[in-house]
């Protein structure tokens, strides 16, 4: 992971495109039988490395769901998945206005314009 | 993974709930075929869904895929003496498909279908605000 805030928000738009893929998937296979949902988190390993006093390491982790399945042993449970997909979207686009804010600071200081 | 993956994925889904759609809809329209018992009958289709590639924990798919599977042209013999079609003991070939089946999977599909456009829309969103990225 590159140093500074834009190495931190690189990290977590990745983490959240990581999450967006799942997410579809798990909604594009939300009537397949036996499948098994997959989950995407990296949350707290990003805040764990942050907050240790010197450099640390973050990593996505992908894991299988460990809903209860219906009968069909299918474990997506389609109404989070939704909640998910819009969180997720607007997670993403938070962060992409914050990289180009971290931009924009760094243009301005470099003898650009601020706005 | 590729760029602008979450697409395909929720396009896969499309795709594969617009073909249950499709088999529920042929289904449906052939419920009431009738034909001689010496005849093959309307054979009942059903999308088979299954993840694209294997399942790897700590891996996400790539999508979903539906594959059409017939059913028996043998279906079941039904007591219509005044049907045309009918053989010295009063029956015909009738499908075997069961009209509430086809709903429930009708309904399910609608369901996905809807989920996976609502999909598509979140995603699209996301990756036009990518896209403003340093411009």
């Amino acid at each position: 992971m590159s140093d500074g805030i834009i190495g931190i928000l690189q990290f977590a738009i990745d983490g959240v495109t990581a999450q967006q893929n799942a997410v579809a998937n798990n909604i594009a296979n939300s009537a397949t039988p036996n499948y098994t949902a997959t989950e995407v988190s990296f949350e707290s390993s990003l805040q764990h490395a942050l907050d240790l006093p010197g450099p640390g390491t973050a990593t996505t982790t992908t894991a299988p769901s460990s809903a209860t399945p219906a009968t069909n042993g299918n474990n997506v449970r389609l109404s989070d998945e939704l909640v998910a997909a819009q969180a997720d979207t607007l997670h993403y686009q938070t962060i992409s206005e914050s990289l180009n804010a971290q931009f924009r600071l760094i243009q301005g200081a470099a003898g650009g314009s601020y706005a | 993974m590729t760029l602008f993956s979450a697409l395909g994925i929720a396009g896969s889904g499309v795709d594969a709930m617009q073909t249950w759609i499709d088999t529920a809809g042929g289904n449906i329209a052939n419920a009431n075929d009738t034909a001689a018992t010496n005849k093959p009958v309307y054979a009942e289709q059903t999308a088979v869904l299954s993840p694209v590639g294997a399942q790897i924990p700590g891996q996400t798919g790539n999508g979903v895929q539906a594959s059409v599977v017939e059913g028996s042209t043998a279906g079941v013999l039904a007591y219509e003496p005044n049907n045309p079609l009918a053989d010295a003991n009063g029956n015909v070939r009738v499908p075997n498909v069961s009209i509430s089946d086809q709903l429930v999977g009708l309904i399910q599909a609608q369901t996905g279908y809807q989920a996976d456009t609502n999909v598509l829309t979140h995603a699209i969103a996301a990756y036009q605000s990518g896209l403003t990225i340093g411009s």
